[in-house]
Order: structure tokens, then sequence, then C-alpha cells
């Protein structure tokens, strides 16, 4: 499988990358595929990578603490 | 010298069903030429940003060349940052709707782009790679380009006549895109059962124009709609409601049809034809009888329909050449749509886009609702599966229009979720609502540019008496056929806003542009529609 064709051969193939994504990301990307094609009420889910994880409130915290 | 054509990814939201016609041809041809092609179809491979990379430093590119519609605008904007992260300095021409609808906006949102391909490029491209073989970089003579000087400006030359012996044309260079790892499986499309059972699809464009003027469409510069214009030094391309239709003989395209069976084993194609009916009718109605009874004793008619029989999938797969196309309801007739189907046609897509009588002729479709409605059980009653496409969010779209759509559609079982208006670059009404579009990106054009896609989403809004919010609440409401609810607003509505408003269109989109531009010199082959 080659990126290229044409009328000549080249030094040397490009090939698709071999993407390692390990079985249960796989998975989850086929999960996040499906579940998106049927959105729509009780069909809801949540992006684990953009979860945005709150963490009490530290931040807060750190900014009083921090001077102006 | 090195030549890499790259055909940008389109509608990421589906996989890839269409080797791009006009790359494909363009490759063919610099074949012939004797240039080292080479094609990265990155809209079928959808590659990460790596892969890109590394395909951009596969070799040494004399010349990178990018084309296609308006929509490929992010894609192509990211294609150009690669190009220049790259060690070497690649000649980069961009073609296709995407610069031959704005050059001069374009180059200015593009400045690692070199030239652009303004319309067709059959034989603007061979002239210019023909200047860049021989070290000579002096495009002031060159039909057909808009360019950038030292100083960065760009430069919009007159505008290439048209091809008319279009049967000169090689056939595509469909062996530099992948087939078989990626068009062939994606060989379905869902428009009729054929369709969807289709093992090995190909698409042919066999004409180039459409004698109609809806203002929301473009042609690309293909079709003597567009002209170019001077006035103080300064050029610029207007589109008009000239045409130059073109088509290839019915010989040509039978024998490239028998040509892609035997060589890919086809077994379905999609004719890319603006309007098939507008060809017909140039002709007097001789072009699609003979495509379709060349088709027939070519051998080509599917053996279901030979032994009128229902298509039957166990037995039927792969066996003739199912085909579909594009049709117009006040164009068509039983006459010419029974052969159609007895050569094979399984679907036909009709931009119906209304059942208002009011909108349909300011849209300048030259239909009504009535000829919309025939033409749908003509098409049925001969065997063949109408595409009816709608748009909502039209000018003079309001009410009336919507309820009209609803009823029409129950009558008729029509299916359907409409496409938004759009104002794609290169359409009457881009021109005409052009400072309203503006606005609604903040004056920003490279905005608008990276949110167009798919008008299955709201974009720019022109529609007069409805918002993005008020047209998304519709459609749904319309899918839906809640009526009761759609009436309770329509009340609301009138409290709020009293009369709709009707803008009436004559030409007006086109001329104003046109009369712009009129004190200055015309630069074109065609008739000036206003002086005749
Ligand atoms: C196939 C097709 C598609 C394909 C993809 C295109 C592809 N990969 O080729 C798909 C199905 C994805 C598609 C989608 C849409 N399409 Co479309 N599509 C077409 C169609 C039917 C055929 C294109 C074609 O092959 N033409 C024939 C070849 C020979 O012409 P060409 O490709 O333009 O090439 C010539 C020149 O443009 C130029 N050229 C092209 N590429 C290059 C590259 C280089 C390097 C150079 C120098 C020159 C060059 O040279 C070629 C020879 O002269 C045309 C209608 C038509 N018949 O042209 C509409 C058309 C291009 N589409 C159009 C539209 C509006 C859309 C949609 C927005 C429709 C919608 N309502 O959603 C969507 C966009 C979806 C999205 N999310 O982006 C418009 C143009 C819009 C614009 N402003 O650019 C057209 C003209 C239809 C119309 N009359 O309104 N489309």
């Amino acid at each position: 499988m080659s990126f290229l064709k044409g009328n000549y051969k080249l030094a040397q193939e490009v090939a698709p990358s071999q993407e390692e994504i390990p079985a249960d990301k796989l998975l989850e990307q086929e999960y996040y595929k499906t579940a998106l094609s049927k959105l729509g009420g009780s069909i809801a889910f949540i992006m684990k990578e953009k979860t945005f994880l709150w963490k009490g409130d530290e931040e807060d915290a750190a900014a009083k603490d921090a001077p102006s | 010298m090195k030549i890499l054509f790259i055909n940008p990814v389109v509608r990421m939201e589906d996989v890839p069903k269409h080797v791009p016609y006009g790359i494909a041809l363009l490759a063919k041809i610099c074949d012939l030429k004797g240039y080292q092609v080479q094609v990265f179809d990155a809209n079928a491979w959808r590659p990460s940003r790596a892969d890109v990379a590394r395909v951009l430093e596969a070799d040494r590119w004399d010349v990178i060349g990018i084309g296609g519609i308006s929509t490929t605008y992010n894609y192509t904007q990211f294609l150009l940052e690669e190009i220049s992260r790259l060690p070497f300095n690649p000649f980069v021409i961009l073609g296709g709707g995407i610069i031959t609808s704005m050059p001069h906006d374009i180059m200015k949102l593009m400045p690692r782009l070199d030239l652009g391909v303004i319309g067709e490029a059959f034989q603007t491209l061979p002239e210019v790679l023909d200047r860049l073989a021989h070290g000579n970089r002096n495009w002031e003579d060159v039909k057909g380009v808009i360019w950038r000087d030292a100083q960065g400006q760009s430069h919009l030359n007159s505008p290439r006549e048209l091809m008319y012996k279009l049967d000169e044309l090689p056939y595509p260079a469909w062996e530099m895109f992948p087939l078989e790892e990626v068009y062939f499986p994606n060989s379905q499309t869902l428009f009729s059962e054929e369709g969807m059972m289709a093992q090995r699809r190909l698409d042919i464009n066999s004409s180039y124009g459409c004698s109609l003027i809806c203002r929301f469409c473009f042609h690309l510069g293909l079709t003597g709609d567009m002209t170019v214009y001077e006035r103080d030094n300064n050029r610029d391309v207007v589109f008009t409601y000239e045409r130059d239709i073109r088509y290839h003989s019915p010989d040509y395209i039978v024998n490239l049809i028998v040509y892609m069976k035997e060589k890919y084993s086809i077994d379905f194609i999609s004719f890319f034809d603006e309007n098939l009916m507008t060809m017909n009718v140039a002709t007097g109605g001789t072009w699609l009888r003979e495509i379709c009874e060349k088709m027939i004793s070519a051998g080509l008619q599917p053996p279901h329909i030979r032994e009128s029989r229902p298509f039957d999938p166990k037995r039927d797969i792969g066996k003739g050449i199912h085909w579909s196309g594009t049709s117009h309801a006040s164009l068509c007739n039983p006459e010419i749509l029974n052969l159609m189907r007895q050569a094979g046609c399984s679907h036909l897509v009709y931009g119906l886009e209304s059942f208002n009588d009011r909108v349909l002729k300011n849209i300048g479709k030259g239909t009504t609702a009535r000829q919309n409605k025939e033409a749908i059980a003509m098409t049925l009653n001969n065997g063949i599966r109408p595409i009816p496409n709608q748009i909502i969010g039209f000018p003079d779209e309001w009410f009336d229009s919507i309820y009209d759509a609803m009823d029409a559609w129950d009558e008729m079982g029509v299916v359907v979720k409409p496409f938004f208006a759009t104002p794609y670059p290169g359409s009457e009404w881009y021109y005409t609502y052009k400072d309203r579009i503006l606005e609604q990106y903040n004056n920003d054009l490279d905005a608008f540019m990276r949110d167009l896609g798919d008008a299955t989403n709201v974009t720019a809004v022109i529609s007069q008496n409805f918002n993005s919010v008020e047209l998304l609440g519709l459609r749904e409401l319309m899918v839906r056929r809640d009526r009761r609810k759609i009436r309770e607003y329509d009340g609301l509505w009138a409290k709020l806003h009293g009369q709709p408003k009707f803008p009436k269109f004559k030409s007006a989109g086109w001329r104003d542009r046109l009369e712009e531009f009129r004190s200055g010199e015309r630069l074109n082959l065609y008739v000036d529609p206003i002086g005749q």
C-alpha cells in the first residue's frame, strides 16, 4: 500500500504508518463512532481525552495565594 | 520535472467516494506530456499530519498542484503550512472552484501560493508547466492564471478560452488513485437499491454546464459563466448567466464506459454532470438518446432490465452497468426517462429545492411546484428513483413556503432533511449578500471560508425573514411534520416582525457587479449580455 501513485517509481515508497493503537483504544474508537452515529436522547457519552477533571478548589486556592 | 498532485480532504464526515475527476484528467495530461507525476489523494487516505509530512518529503517536487472546491479551504491551508516547512521550494499551484470564485482573495489568504489556475485547466496547466520546465517564470501573457509579482501583489490575467474538442481529452488517470484500497470498497451509495448494491463504482463527467441560472449555484468558470473585467488596472472575475454548454460525444462516453468495464470491472457509474437534461434539450433530445442506445448495443444493459424482472441481488450484482445522474423537473420527459431506465439508470438527482412558486421563481430554477411533483411521478413511473433535494432558508423563505414543502412531502412521499441555502463563493447570492455574510463572521473572510462545509449545517444566513436559530428549529419541526408548533411560532413571528420581506431577484446580483466593472475593458471572448 502506498500513499503515492504515479508514472515513475519513487526511491522509497511511503506507506501509511502503522499506527500502534492498543486494542482497547481501537474498541473505544469503534464505540465513539457507532454511538455518534446514533447520538440523541439516551445515547450520549463522554470523550475520555476531552474530560475536564475537577480537582476541588485547588486552582482557586493557588490563585488566591499568588502575588498579584 | 516532477509534479505532485494533491487532492485535499473534502466532506470529512463521510467516507471518500469520488475520485477527483479534474485532477485525474490533469494527471493524465501531464503524464502524456512526459512529466514525472505522482498523485497524493489525501481525501482517499485521510492521513495523519505526520504521514502528510512524509509524503511531501518523498521526493524533491518541482511543482505541487492542489485543487478542489471551496469547502477544501481548511485542508488546503493546512497543506500549504506543511509545504512551507519543506527544506526545498516547490512551485505551488492551486486550481478549481476554490480559487476561481475569488482569485485575489485566495491569493491574499494563502500567501504560500505561487500561482492559481482560474477556470478550466486543460490547456492552462500544460502551458504553465512548459514555462516552468524552461525556467521561464514570466506569467504576464499566460491566459487563465493569477500570479504574484516580486512584491507579492496578485495579478489576474485574461481568461482562457474553453476547450471545445472535449473528445480530445484522454481518459482519466484512474491508475494513479487508490481504487482497490479505498474507492471500490466505498462504492455503495444510498440513493437506490442498485446503488446500494454497487461493488465497483467509478464516476464520469460527460458534459460541462447547465442552462439554468439558479442563484445559489456556481459553475466553476467552466461553462461560459465567467468573465474578467478591468477597470483602473484592477481586474476581477464576474460570473454571469451566459452559458457555453459543452459535452462529450455519445461515442466518447460509451467507449469510455466499455474501457472502464474491461479494465476495472465496474458495475456502477455516477455521472457528475451538473444537469444531464440540459445537454439533452440543447441537442434537440438526441444526446441522451444516443448514449442510452449505444450503451444498450454495447451490451451494458443490466440483465434484469432486459428480462423485465426486478433487481435480484443474488443473481444480478455486478451484471451490466447501473448508473445515476442529474435531472431537471421541467426538462425531463417520459420517453427519455424510459430509455434511460432501459439503459440501466437507477436514480436521478433532482434539485427540486422548494415547492413554493415564489421561491422557485426567485431562485431562477425554471420550474414550478407542479412540475416538481410531475417529475417525481414521471421518474418513478419509468422505474427510476428520483432523489428529491430540498433546501430551506432562501432569501424569501417564509411560513407559506414551509407549509407548502410539508404538504408536498406528504402528498408525494418525500422523505428528506433539507439543506440550508448557503451562499458558496462564485454563486450570485454570494455577491448579492457579501456584506451581510461577512458581517456574520466579524468581517473575517477566512472565518467564513473555514466554516463552509456541507450545506446540512447552517453557515451564513441569507434568508430575509429567518435567522439561523429559527432555520434550525424549523427544519427539525418540518422533518417531524409538527405543523402545530410551527403554526404557534408563525403567530409569534407575526407579532414580532409584522409582514415578511420578499425580495425580488431579476438579475440584481451579477448585473450590479457587472455594472461596477463595465466602464472598464471586457477581457473576454463571450458576448456582453447587457450589451445584447
Ligand atoms: C464530485 C463533486 C463533489 C464531490 C467531491 C469533489 C471531488 N473530490 O472531486 C463531493 C460529493 C464530496 C461534493 C460535495 C459538495 N459539493 Co460538489 N461537486 C462535484 C461535481 C458533481 C463534480 C466535480 C467534477 O469532477 N467536475 C468535473 C471536473 C473535470 O472538473 P473539476 O474537478 O472542477 O476540475 C477542473 C477545474 O476546476 C480545475 N481543477 C480542479 N482541480 C485542480 C487542480 C489543479 C492543480 C489545477 C491546476 C486545476 C484544477 O481544472 C479541472 C479541469 O478544467 C461538481 C459539479 C460538476 N459537474 O462539476 C460539484 C460542485 C463542484 N460541488 C459543489 C458544491 C456546492 C458541493 C457541496 C457544498 C454541496 C452541498 N450542498 O453540500 C458539497 C461540499 C461538501 C463538503 N462538506 O465539503 C459546487 C461548487 C462549490 C464551490 N464553490 O466550489 C459544484 C460546482 C456543484 C454546483 N454547480 O453547485 N462535490
